[in-house]
């Protein structure tokens, strides 16, 4: 026996039984079957159990005919729910008219040019106050520079280290299987003296750097930003720009150089033993060969580099940091984002003054 | 013949429970509390901070299992639940969370659709419907393509109980409806979970330290006190109440 039924005699239409979201499925297969017609009115005395789902099924038939149809003989308990539950008046979800592309273009670029202004005035600000800041002492909590540099530079210490080994590892075995072919073997410390001094030091330091600390920053930004702690700041006299992100850049520009350096001279220590391995290179010959390649320039590039690379580091952070909303997923949204963008501006920047060495 | 499928069982008390203790660490939380809830009422549960309150509200959704005594929710002892027993109890359930606990990556009609989409087998155009429904029940049809974090504390809080009601729960568990609600609010949405219950006949049983909601509400009071219930009985009863405690907390909210 069904637990629940829908007929159509005449204009009228007959639903009896229990009307709930287990039958919902089946009346509705149902009443599709009967097909197009017209319904003036809904028995539904014999129904004796109705839900949202039932209500919105009968909501749904009245809605399918122009002139909705008229619910009679609902019992008092089915009546009283069908008065709470009507979603005849509840309008349909209004359609949002789309913008022609031009208009959604010209919206992304203006978003876009908006968002750059905002990220270049925020750095700007933080450059500005990060060079006034011998005069600005008071503006920022005591050991506030010092804290940075602790999470920033020291505590990356291993990690730089160990991967810059790695690195310089890798860059021997690989030159060296090339090189022996020409009996080459003593321009492996050229091309791991310039290599790592040049690219990957820095590179692999600041990719590090802006997963660490990068990261850190922002979700530390976006977290005060979401639970209103910059705007207590401002409201007492504090500049959330000179208070909190200045001795975040000023940390970073004070580590980033010591990774690098660090990075730099660990590659290079990695590779020599490498080479004395693979190619049995002595020490002395190989350090006699590394005075000669590797020039202050090499070094300057390569540590001068790293600056940029900090700095764009923490504007990005900083600035994905303060536009974040949206409560816990938008702190975590933020850091995603900053992670993503200071990796990307990073190695853009790198691929920028590989343009100078062509000069 | 017609059987309602979540027709009343033969026993009243919707949700029963029998000497639960309760221990964390040093802590006593829970001292032997007994309560029996009746089906088709809306019992408050009030209590100070740190009473228990919310443990208690723990253990009635199973989020805790009971270390000693007794939980019985909707016929089914919980103590000793499978999994998949645990699972259809939970489906005759919507909980009002404190914060109400939305998706945040959802839109707050997706949230409201999400308990229909897996647990109900309905044409898309009905489950539209539902959801459209609830969330003009709780005054939200102009928000439903809002995301949580957009919406106000109310508002998350009504669109939290618009998801609860999706299903048309036999019981409904409310976590500090009022709390972080301006009066207004807070008496249009006691107002409304007074006449919900009326018409779908569900058992409510609201966690609260709120005296005016509680008044307004309240069928049966059960007052929590150091982790054991010092007293059980309607408004009137509580008014007329000679406990101490009770006496102080209800003095202090006139």
């Amino acid at each position: 026996m069904m637990r629940a039924t829908i007929r159509l005699s005449g204009s009228s239409l007959t639903i009896t039984g229990t009307v709930d979201r287990t039958t919902v499925s089946e009346l509705h297969r149902a009443y599709r079957k009967l097909g197009r017609m017209r319904v003036a009115s809904i028995d539904v005395a014999a129904v004796d159990r109705i839900d949202s789902a039932g209500v919105a099924f009968l909501d749904e038939i009245r809605s399918g005919s122009g002139d909705p149809p008229a619910i009679v003989g609902a019992k008092e308990a089915v009546q009283g729910l069908i008065d709470l539950l009507d979603t005849g008046s509840v309008p349909a979800r209004p359609e949002v008219a789309r913008e022609p592309w031009l208009g959604r273009l010209g919206g992304v670029l203006i978003d876009g040019w908006q968002a750059a202004a905002a990220q270049l005035r925020l750095s700007s600000a933080i450059m500005f106050w990060s060079l006034a800041a011998p005069l600005d002492r008071r503006s920022r909590r005591r050991g506030a520079i010092a804290a940075q540099c602790r999470t920033i530079g020291s505590s990356a210490v291993p990690i730089v280290g160990f991967l810059s080994l790695i690195i310089g590892v890798i860059v021997v075995l690989q030159a060296v299987l090339q090189l022996r072919q020409f009996g080459a073997d003593i321009f492996v410390v050229d091309l791991l003296a310039l290599s790592v001094s040049r690219e990957m030091g820095p590179l692999i330091t600041a990719i590090v750097v802006a997963g660490r600390s990068g990261s850190a920053i922002a979700a530390q930004i976006a977290t005060m930003k979401v639970t209103e702690e910059l705007d207590a700041l401002t409201v007492m006299a504090l500049d959330p720009v000179r208070y909190v992100m200045v001795p975040m850049l000023i940390g970073m520009l004070i580590s980033i150089p010591l990774l690098t350096a660090l990075s730099i001279m660990v590659g290079i220590v990695g590779g020599m033993v490498v080479s004395a391995i693979t190619v049995g290179l002595a020490f002395e010959t190989f350090i006699a060969r590394l005075t000669d390649v590797l020039g202050f320039i090499d070094l300057f590039i390569g540590i001068g580099k790293s600056f940029f690379f900090g700095a764009a580091i923490v504007f990005t952070a900083c600035y994905c940091g303060m536009r974040s909303h949206g409560g816990s997923e938008g702190v975590g949204r933020a850091t995603t984002q900053s992670v993503v963008a200071s990796i990307f501006a990073v190695i853009a920047l790198d691929a920028v003054f590989s343009l100078f060495y062509l000069i | 013949m017609i059987e309602p499928i979540d027709g009343p069982e033969p026993e009243q008390a919707a949700v029963s429970i029998h000497d639960l203790r309760v221990r964390f660490g040093d802590t006593d939380v829970l001292r032997g509390v007994s309560a029996r809830f009746v089906r088709g009422e809306i019992a408050v549960v009030l209590g100070a901070s740190g009473s228990g309150k919310t443990t208690l509200l723990k253990h009635i959704l199973g989020l805790l299992r009971p270390q000693h005594g007794r939980v019985e929710v909707l016929g089914v002892e919980l103590a000793d639940a499978t999994e998949s027993e645990l699972a259809a109890v939970r489906r005759r359930m919507g909980v009002l969370f404190q914060q109400g606990a939305l998706l945040n990556s959802a839109t707050v009609f997706e949230n409201v659709r999400i308990p229909l989409e897996q647990h109900a087998l309905l044409p898309e155009a009905v489950m539209d419907r539902i959801v459209r429904t609830k969330l003009a029940l709780v005054g939200l049809e102009s928000s439903e393509a809002a995301l949580p974090s957009e919406l106000s504390g109310g508002m998350r809080k009504r669109a939290s109980l618009a998801r609860a009601l999706a299903l048309d729960p036999d019981l409904l568990l409310c976590d500090e409806p009022s709390s972080g609600l301006d009066p207004v609010t807070a008496r249009s949405l006691d107002q409304l979970l007074r006449d919900l219950q009326r018409r779908l006949g569900m058992t409510m049983i609201v966690i609260s330290h709120d005296m005016a909601g509680m008044r307004r509400t309240a069928d049966r009071v059960f007052f929590l006190q150091r982790g054991q219930i010092v007293f059980t009985g309607t408004v009137d009863e509580a008014d007329a109440c000679e406990v101490q405690e009770v006496r102080d907390f209800l003095s202090a909210a006139v």
